[in-house]
């Protein structure tokens, strides 16, 4: 049911011509170690009014909770679609100006999900996102994430490219504890 | 380090090398398909351990299974 839900929701933004990518966990789950999820995360670029359009467009099996507003941890606008008859839902949250929020959708990556093409960030900024992440909220499941993302990837990464922004961002620290705790326990 | 030096690495080490074997599409799905598992699983349990409750009393028990995993998992973090 939810492998049916995440079909219509990216066939509805593929012929929407919306650009977005999946992040959170579904991102880290591509990257990393997957964990169970009960929602997926959706960063949209819209245009005015594309909203409303992608509500109608998904019809009645989806509800989209007026409630949508700004995401503190995130720093971005939030709305949910919940898929009715089912405890998944979907967050759609708005791309921001920030420069990472910028930076990952300019560098996202596409690959084939249900014979439909879907976008991921590069596996270096989820890392980055989800050590920003952990610096504000202190989620261990950020923590593990980008642990699963590291081992995952081993020697693939750009490591410059992840330092600059995780100094810009003041996870530096993280990041460092993150790549002690793992350094010489690779296979 | 060694592989052994922290707790329960042998089956970190098994996932990492399935996670390497996997397909994007595989990796992409896999989350929602757990969940979907995970609640066809907890409403197994529920039917076994309520059998005269109806399909709404099934949905209704699993979303409160549910809500208070995502309170444990707020508390966890």
């Amino acid at each position: 049911m939810n492998e049916q839900a995440i079909r219509e929701v990216i066939n509805a933004l593929n012929d929407l011509a919306i650009p977005y990518v999946a992040v959170g966990s579904i991102s880290s789950n591509v990257h990393g170690i997957a964990r169970l999820t009960n929602d997926a995360d959706f960063v949209l670029q819209l245009a005015p009014g594309q909203l409303t359009t992608l509500a109608a467009r998904l019809g009645p099996g989806y509800r989209l909770d007026p409630q949508g507003g700004f995401e503190s941890v995130t720093f971005t606008t939030k709305y949910v679609f919940e898929v009715v008859g089912s405890e998944f839902k979907f967050e759609i949250f708005v791309l921001s100006d920030d420069p990472h929020d910028q930076e990952r959708f300019r560098r996202r990556i596409s690959g084939n999900v249900l014979g439909l093409t879907a976008w991921v960030p590069t596996p270096e900024d989820v890392v980055i996102q989800k050590l920003r992440w952990y610096r504000i909220a202190r989620r261990r499941k950020d923590w593990d994430d980008v642990e699963g993302v590291l081992l995952v990837q081993g020697d693939k990464l750009d490591w410059a490219h992840i330092e600059t922004w995780c100094d810009r961002h003041g996870s530096r620290e993280h990041l460092n504890r993150l790549r002690e705790s793992i350094a010489g326990s690779g296979s | 380090m060694s592989d052994r030096q922290r707790p329960g690495d042998e089956l970190l080490w098994d996932k990492v090398r399935q996670a390497r074997r996997m397909s994007f599409e595989d990796k992409f799905l896999a989350g929602p398909r757990l969940f979907d598992l995970a609640c066809r699983l907890m409403r197994d349990g529920i039917r076994m351990q309520h059998p005269d409750a109806d399909e709404a009393e099934v949905e209704r028990l699993l979303r409160e299974r549910l809500a208070i995993q995502r309170r444990l998992e707020a508390r966890r973090s």
